[in-house]
Protein backbone atom coordinates (compact mmCIF):
# COMPACT_ATOMS: atom_id res chain seq x y z
CA UNK A 1 0.00 0.00 0.00
CA UNK A 2 1.36 3.33 -0.82
CA UNK A 3 2.87 5.43 2.02
CA UNK A 4 1.11 8.42 3.05
CA UNK A 5 2.51 11.97 2.23
CA UNK A 6 3.77 13.45 5.15
CA UNK A 7 2.99 17.18 6.20
CA UNK A 8 4.28 19.96 8.61
CA UNK A 9 0.32 21.60 8.43
CA UNK A 10 -0.44 21.04 12.42
CA UNK A 11 3.05 22.88 12.84
CA UNK A 12 2.24 25.57 10.55
CA UNK A 13 -0.92 26.14 12.03
CA UNK A 14 -0.42 25.88 15.61
CA UNK A 15 3.13 28.49 14.82
CA UNK A 16 -0.36 30.98 13.90
CA UNK A 17 -2.59 30.30 16.73
CA UNK A 18 -5.13 29.09 14.27
CA UNK A 19 -7.84 26.02 14.97
CA UNK A 20 -8.78 23.44 12.22
CA UNK A 21 -11.80 25.23 12.24
CA UNK A 22 -9.97 28.49 11.44
CA UNK A 23 -7.64 26.93 8.52
CA UNK A 24 -10.35 25.08 7.28
CA UNK A 25 -12.62 28.77 6.75
CA UNK A 26 -9.78 30.27 5.19
CA UNK A 27 -9.34 27.48 2.84
CA UNK A 28 -13.31 27.48 2.13
CA UNK A 29 -13.23 23.68 3.29
CA UNK A 30 -15.16 21.37 5.62
CA UNK A 31 -12.97 21.30 9.38
CA UNK A 32 -12.96 17.15 8.48
CA UNK A 33 -10.84 18.47 4.97
CA UNK A 34 -8.27 19.73 7.27
CA UNK A 35 -8.28 17.14 9.64
CA UNK A 36 -8.08 14.30 7.14
CA UNK A 37 -5.29 15.91 5.71
CA UNK A 38 -3.36 16.66 8.91
CA UNK A 39 -3.37 13.08 9.57
CA UNK A 40 -1.98 11.90 6.76
CA UNK A 41 -5.55 10.20 6.22
CA UNK A 42 -6.27 12.06 2.53
CA UNK A 43 -3.97 13.74 0.35
CA UNK A 44 -4.73 17.18 -1.12
CA UNK A 45 -5.32 18.02 -5.43
CA UNK A 46 -2.32 20.07 -6.50
CA UNK A 47 -5.17 23.36 -6.30
CA UNK A 48 -5.54 22.78 -2.46
CA UNK A 49 -2.11 21.82 -2.00
CA UNK A 50 -1.67 25.75 -3.96
CA UNK A 51 -3.85 27.29 -1.96
CA UNK A 52 -2.68 26.05 1.30
CA UNK A 53 1.04 27.10 0.10
CA UNK A 54 -0.10 30.87 -0.43
CA UNK A 55 -1.96 30.62 3.15
CA UNK A 56 1.07 29.93 4.68
CA UNK A 57 3.48 32.06 2.51
CA UNK A 58 5.81 29.30 1.21
CA UNK A 59 6.32 26.11 -0.97
CA UNK A 60 4.31 22.79 -1.19
CA UNK A 61 7.44 21.18 -0.62
CA UNK A 62 7.47 22.76 2.94
CA UNK A 63 4.18 21.66 3.75
CA UNK A 64 3.99 18.37 2.23
CA UNK A 65 7.23 15.80 2.01
CA UNK A 66 7.66 11.97 1.40
CA UNK A 67 10.05 10.76 3.68
CA UNK A 68 10.86 7.67 1.18
CA UNK A 69 11.88 9.72 -1.84
CA UNK A 70 15.47 9.61 -2.07
CA UNK A 71 17.37 12.29 -0.76
CA UNK A 72 19.33 14.23 -3.17
CA UNK B 1 -19.53 22.74 5.90
CA UNK B 2 -20.03 19.93 8.12
CA UNK B 3 -22.07 17.25 6.11
CA UNK B 4 -24.42 16.51 9.85
CA UNK B 5 -27.87 17.27 10.44
CA UNK B 6 -26.87 20.58 12.28
CA UNK B 7 -24.87 22.72 9.90
CA UNK B 8 -26.05 21.27 6.28
CA UNK B 9 -24.82 23.77 3.24
CA UNK B 10 -28.11 24.26 1.48
CA UNK B 11 -26.61 22.07 -1.30
CA UNK B 12 -26.42 19.44 0.91
CA UNK B 13 -29.49 19.53 2.52
CA UNK B 14 -31.12 20.12 -0.71
CA UNK B 15 -29.69 17.16 -2.51
CA UNK B 16 -30.87 14.82 0.88
CA UNK B 17 -34.04 16.47 0.65
CA UNK B 18 -34.15 14.69 -3.31
CA UNK B 19 -32.64 11.58 -2.52
CA UNK B 20 -35.12 10.78 0.16
CA UNK B 21 -38.22 11.90 -2.04
CA UNK B 22 -36.72 9.58 -4.55
CA UNK B 23 -35.99 6.39 -1.92
CA UNK B 24 -39.84 7.54 -0.68
CA UNK B 25 -41.54 7.30 -4.36
CA UNK B 26 -39.41 3.96 -4.77
CA UNK B 27 -40.49 2.24 -2.05
CA UNK B 28 -44.06 3.28 -3.08
CA UNK B 29 -43.77 1.97 -6.48
CA UNK B 30 -42.21 -0.91 -4.98
CA UNK B 31 -45.29 -1.43 -3.15
CA UNK B 32 -47.53 -0.85 -5.77
CA UNK B 33 -45.60 -3.00 -8.13
CA UNK B 34 -45.86 -6.02 -5.39
CA UNK B 35 -49.87 -5.51 -5.72
CA UNK B 36 -49.99 -5.73 -9.26
CA UNK B 37 -47.79 -8.18 -9.99
CA UNK B 38 -50.43 -11.41 -9.75
CA UNK B 39 -52.33 -9.28 -12.62
CA UNK B 40 -51.74 -9.82 -16.27
CA UNK B 41 -50.88 -7.18 -18.54
CA UNK B 42 -49.43 -7.32 -21.85
CA UNK B 43 -45.77 -7.01 -22.87
CA UNK B 44 -45.60 -3.59 -23.72
CA UNK B 45 -47.36 -2.77 -20.68
CA UNK B 46 -44.92 -4.35 -18.14
CA UNK B 47 -41.94 -2.44 -19.81
CA UNK B 48 -43.43 0.58 -19.17
CA UNK B 49 -44.19 -0.45 -15.50
CA UNK B 50 -40.54 -1.74 -15.53
CA UNK B 51 -39.48 2.24 -16.76
CA UNK B 52 -41.36 3.40 -13.90
CA UNK B 53 -39.51 1.85 -11.17
CA UNK B 54 -36.44 2.48 -12.95
CA UNK B 55 -37.57 6.48 -12.62
CA UNK B 56 -37.13 6.91 -9.01
CA UNK B 57 -33.22 5.28 -9.01
CA UNK B 58 -32.19 7.17 -12.70
CA UNK B 59 -33.58 10.60 -10.69
CA UNK B 60 -31.46 9.61 -7.63
CA UNK B 61 -27.95 8.99 -9.86
CA UNK B 62 -28.68 12.70 -11.23
CA UNK B 63 -28.93 14.19 -7.34
CA UNK B 64 -26.38 12.92 -6.02
CA UNK B 65 -23.82 13.89 -9.64
CA UNK B 66 -25.16 17.05 -9.27
CA UNK B 67 -24.43 17.39 -5.99
CA UNK B 68 -20.73 15.72 -6.76
CA UNK B 69 -20.30 18.32 -9.36
CA UNK B 70 -21.40 21.13 -6.92
CA UNK B 71 -19.30 20.33 -3.73
CA UNK B 72 -16.43 22.37 -3.65
CA UNK B 73 -14.82 20.05 -0.62
CA UNK B 74 -12.89 17.56 -2.18
CA UNK B 75 -12.74 15.73 0.78
CA UNK B 76 -16.73 15.59 1.02
CA UNK B 77 -16.52 14.61 -2.95
CA UNK B 78 -14.24 11.83 -1.92
CA UNK B 79 -16.03 9.81 1.05
CA UNK B 80 -19.61 10.67 -0.69
CA UNK B 81 -17.79 8.60 -3.79
CA UNK B 82 -16.20 5.69 -1.27
CA UNK B 83 -19.45 5.57 0.47
CA UNK B 84 -21.67 5.50 -2.76
CA UNK B 85 -19.31 2.71 -4.05
CA UNK B 86 -20.06 0.94 -0.37
CA UNK B 87 -23.66 0.86 -1.31
CA UNK B 88 -23.46 -0.19 -4.48
CA UNK B 89 -21.08 -3.01 -4.03
CA UNK B 90 -23.28 -4.30 -0.99
CA UNK B 91 -26.24 -3.92 -3.51
CA UNK B 92 -24.19 -6.46 -6.09
CA UNK B 93 -23.33 -8.87 -3.08
CA UNK B 94 -26.62 -9.28 -2.30
CA UNK B 95 -28.17 -9.58 -5.39
CA UNK B 96 -26.11 -12.01 -7.06
CA UNK B 97 -26.43 -13.82 -3.83
CA UNK B 98 -29.91 -14.36 -3.67
CA UNK B 99 -30.59 -14.55 -7.44
CA UNK B 100 -27.96 -17.34 -7.65
CA UNK B 101 -30.12 -19.25 -4.33
CA UNK B 102 -33.10 -18.48 -5.87
CA UNK B 103 -32.45 -19.47 -9.52
CA UNK B 104 -30.53 -22.85 -7.92
CA UNK B 105 -31.70 -23.75 -4.52
CA UNK B 106 -34.48 -21.91 -2.83
CA UNK B 107 -36.91 -20.29 -5.08
CA UNK B 108 -39.43 -19.12 -2.18
CA UNK B 109 -36.56 -17.10 -0.82
CA UNK B 110 -37.62 -13.55 -1.02
CA UNK B 111 -36.21 -11.59 -3.51
CA UNK B 112 -34.45 -8.51 -2.37
CA UNK B 113 -34.21 -6.77 -5.86
CA UNK B 114 -37.62 -4.17 -4.85
CA UNK B 115 -35.37 -2.78 -2.03
CA UNK B 116 -31.72 -2.05 -4.06
CA UNK B 117 -32.63 1.54 -3.67
CA UNK B 118 -33.54 1.87 0.05
CA UNK B 119 -30.24 -1.23 0.35
CA UNK B 120 -27.90 1.56 -1.58
CA UNK B 121 -29.07 4.95 0.13
CA UNK B 122 -28.94 3.06 3.82
CA UNK B 123 -25.53 1.72 2.93
CA UNK B 124 -24.24 4.90 1.70
CA UNK B 125 -25.74 6.35 4.56
CA UNK B 126 -23.92 4.34 6.79
CA UNK B 127 -20.52 4.40 5.48
CA UNK B 128 -20.45 8.22 5.19
CA UNK B 129 -21.54 8.42 8.66
CA UNK B 130 -18.37 5.99 9.77
CA UNK B 131 -16.01 8.22 7.76
CA UNK B 132 -17.38 11.12 9.69
CA UNK B 133 -17.33 9.54 12.86
CA UNK B 134 -13.70 8.04 11.88
CA UNK B 135 -12.44 11.74 10.95
CA UNK B 136 -13.91 13.78 14.14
Amino acid sequence: MEEPVKNRLRVLRAERNWSQADLAQKLEVSRQSVNAIETGKYDPSLPLAFRLARLFETTIETIFFDESAPRT
Amino acid sequence: MRLCNRNLTGLQRRSLALVGSMMAICAGTGGIFSRIERSHFSAPTYYVIALFAVTPIIGAMVVIARYLAAEKDEYLRHIVVQSILWGLGLVMVIDTFLGYVIEHASPHIPALTAFNMEIFLITAAIALRIQLWRNQ
